[in-house]
């Protein structure tokens, strides 16, 4: 069961106090956010409103995780780069061996996908959500997202090196 | 490859990238978020990075000695790699301006800044199959040491953005390293804004200097690389090479009339100037051995330009006593000298030779980088438009290079001439100027102040048709 995954007993969840809460979700908001905005800076300010917002109204969602998720993408795709602010790339750590230039060929292809087709890919292999949980995440049918994720890989295949 | 070998490559570079993220990002307490903008305090840093030490009590830190050879070794895997327009970049070595693997480096973190680092770092292995790579500096260990404190001007000066403003490229490094012992993190920030200032490069190459501003951050916390790394970044990083004195030299100077000097031949451990007898300090970042700062000249007046390294040591003074005006405006083409060739390109690369036809000729020069040169041109454009075809007006763009394609107002109605490097129009002495060459290609005048470009062409003999 993925950390993203909303836990089945959506009552305990509610009852939680929103400090637990927090203390479980944020940095998963965070690299969430990071991911679909591919910017570590925008990633904390997004997982930061995005809890708050949640702070403000704690008790009112039934399942506080399904909805942080929705918020958070919508969010991301709601977010602009400031006019003027140059692209600034997720971090990449990798080893010595001839990963680097691929893996950062990887995340630059990534960074370049349209952002719905790029949160089905950072929702499906980040998050390891189901077609169904990424589709309610979403607001699309399952269908879609299939599609979405194969125009990607698709994509990603063509512009990443073998 | 087939599409789960790609969606393993995706798990892979998230799961990288995951544990960066939670590296680079403490643990936020919830109290930080109901009381507003987040602080990094050590009280909620996660138990897996090192505490931040308060801002007042942030140590600074140079990666000085042995730790040298390996900036110098980054610099120059950048320096051997294609450039991005598919030429090659020539190493760069030795000479003023220039390093070496002998040239010590030094590695230090602005005012404001963080560098934490919790074990000792050892150089790795060089990536992929360059070459050229320097392997010669593996096995060394990296150290951070504390850098003396700064001078507040300096310090001051340091924080702002350079004066050329947002033209300048980052530099993309890869930095090399063996992790020993227990996880570690090395973090720079200067907090969640974009970097203020960034290396910037005139002839397309990489610099040795490089502005290390912004996040960046190493992390083995999962046992990636099985200790060791290789991080490309786009680096904002300023690594200067150690010395006890900035060469003394004779430097170059091209002024503009209303306040700008470029400095020719400067050494890249030069970070901060000023001039004699003057309080002030600019901070710069010499690229191909050019820095631009704010400066104005009498004619024949003379200077002599201090230097101080990026921790705010005086380095002596650089540049013996120059006659700036002498220097400069000697070498301009004189009023009565014939020319003979006028040849260069156009914006689209073709050769253009500007052959006399009776009518005066003004060359209009100028830099994209240069904040009077656009203030010119606006005020030049009326006057322009009013001397109509009794004249022919092409605009020079100081720099040879053709993405400089100054004038950048849309609006100017003028051809843009890229000089071929020796012609002889090439020897302007300052920017914005006006060359004014007579219906036979002989020098009649030129014109370094805009004042009133009006009457200055008038004395000339160049009036609009009609007045």
């Amino acid at each position: 069961v993925s950390e993203y995954q909303a836990r089945p007993d959506t009552r305990a969840v509610t009852q939680q106090s929103f400090e637990d809460f927090y203390a479980s979700v944020w940095l998963r908001s965070f690299r969430l956010a990071s991911f679909l905005t591919q910017d570590a800076s925008a990633g904390e300010e997004i997982a930061q409103d995005v809890l708050l917002n949640m702070y403000r109204t704690w008790g009112k969602a039934d399942n506080p995780e399904a909805y942080l998720r929705t918020a958070i993408v919508n969010a991301a795709s709601n977010w602009r780069r400031r006019a003027g602010i140059g692209r600034s790339k997720l971090p990449l750590l990798a080893t010595n061996h001839h990963t680097d230039l691929a893996a950062e060929e990887l995340g630059d292809a990534i960074a370049a996908l349209p952002f719905r087709q790029r949160a089905v890919i950072v929702l499906r292999y980040h998050a390891d959500l189901s077609e169904a949980e990424i589709a309610e995440t979403l607001g699309c049918r399952p269908g879609t997202v299939k599609s979405l994720a194969s125009r990607a890989l698709t994509r990603l295949a063509k512009e990443i090196p073998k | 490859m087939n599409e789960h070998e790609l969606e393993d490559r995706i798990r892979d570079l998230f799961t990288h990238q995951s544990v960066l993220l939670d590296a680079i990002h403490e643990d936020r307490g919830v109290a930080n978020l109901l009381d507003g903008p987040m602080s990094t305090t050590a009280e909620n840093t996660s138990n897996h990075l090192p505490a931040v030490a308060s801002p007042s009590t942030r140590p600074r830190w140079v990666l000085a000695g042995a730790t040298a050879a390996v900036l110098v070794l980054v610099v120059g895997f950048v320096a051997t790699r294609p450039a991005a327009n598919g030429s090659e970049i020539g190493t760069t070595s030795g000479g003023q301006g220039g390093v070496d693997a002998s040239t010590p480096w030094q590695y230090y973190v602005l005012p404001g800044e963080t560098l934490l680092s919790e074990a000792p770092l050892v150089v790795a292995a060089a990536p992929g199959d360059d070459p050229d790579f320097d392997t010669s500096g593996l096995g060394q260990r990296l150290e951070f040491v504390p850098i003396t404190d700064i001078d507040d001007d300096v310090a001051a000066l340091i924080s702002q953005p350079h004066p050329r403003g947002e033209d300048r490229v980052t530099t993309k490094v890869t930095l090399l390293g063996r992790v020993e012992g227990e996880p570690w993190v090395l973090r720079v920030t200067d907090g969640p804004e974009e970097p203020m200032a960034r290396a910037e490069s005139d002839d397309g190459s990489p610099s040795p200097s490089t502005n290390l501003r912004g996040r960046y951050l190493l992390s083995t916390d999962s046992g990636f690389g099985s200790g060791d790394f290789a991080l490309t970044e786009s680096l904002d990083m300023i690594a200067i090479p150690e010395a006890d004195s900035v060469p003394t030299g004779q430097g170059a100077g091209l002024s503009t009339p209303t306040g700008w000097v470029t400095w020719d031949s400067l050494p890249s451990n030069v970070a901060v100037v000023s001039f004699t007898d003057s309080d002030q300090k600019w901070w710069i970042v010499p690229s191909a051995g050019v820095a631009v700062f704010p400066a104005q000249f009498d004619d024949g007046e003379r200077f002599t330009l201090q230097a101080f390294a990026s921790d705010g040591r005086p380095m002596g003074s650089y540049g013996e006593t120059v006659d700036y005006a002498a220097d400069a405006r000697a070498a301009e083409p004189k009023v009565g000298e014939k020319i003979d060739v006028i040849g260069g390109s156009d914006i689209a690369g073709n050769p253009l030779v500007v052959e006399a036809n009776g009518r005066p000729t003004l060359f209009v020069y100028g830099a994209s980088w240069c904040i009077p040169c656009s203030q010119v041109i606006e005020e030049a454009l009326p006057v322009l438009d009013a001397l109509g075809d009794t004249v022919n007006v092409y605009a020079v763009p100081y720099y040879t290079e053709a993405d400089d394609a100054w004038p950048t107002d849309p609006e100017w109605p003028y051809p843009r001439l890229w000089l071929n490097p020796n012609n002889r129009l090439r020897d302007i002495g300052a920017v914005p100027s006006v060359l004014v060459l007579d219906g036979t290609n002989v020098v009649i005048g030129v014109i370094h102040s805009f004042d009133d470009l009006a009457a200055e062409l008038a004395k000339l003999g160049i009036t609009p048709a009609g007045i």
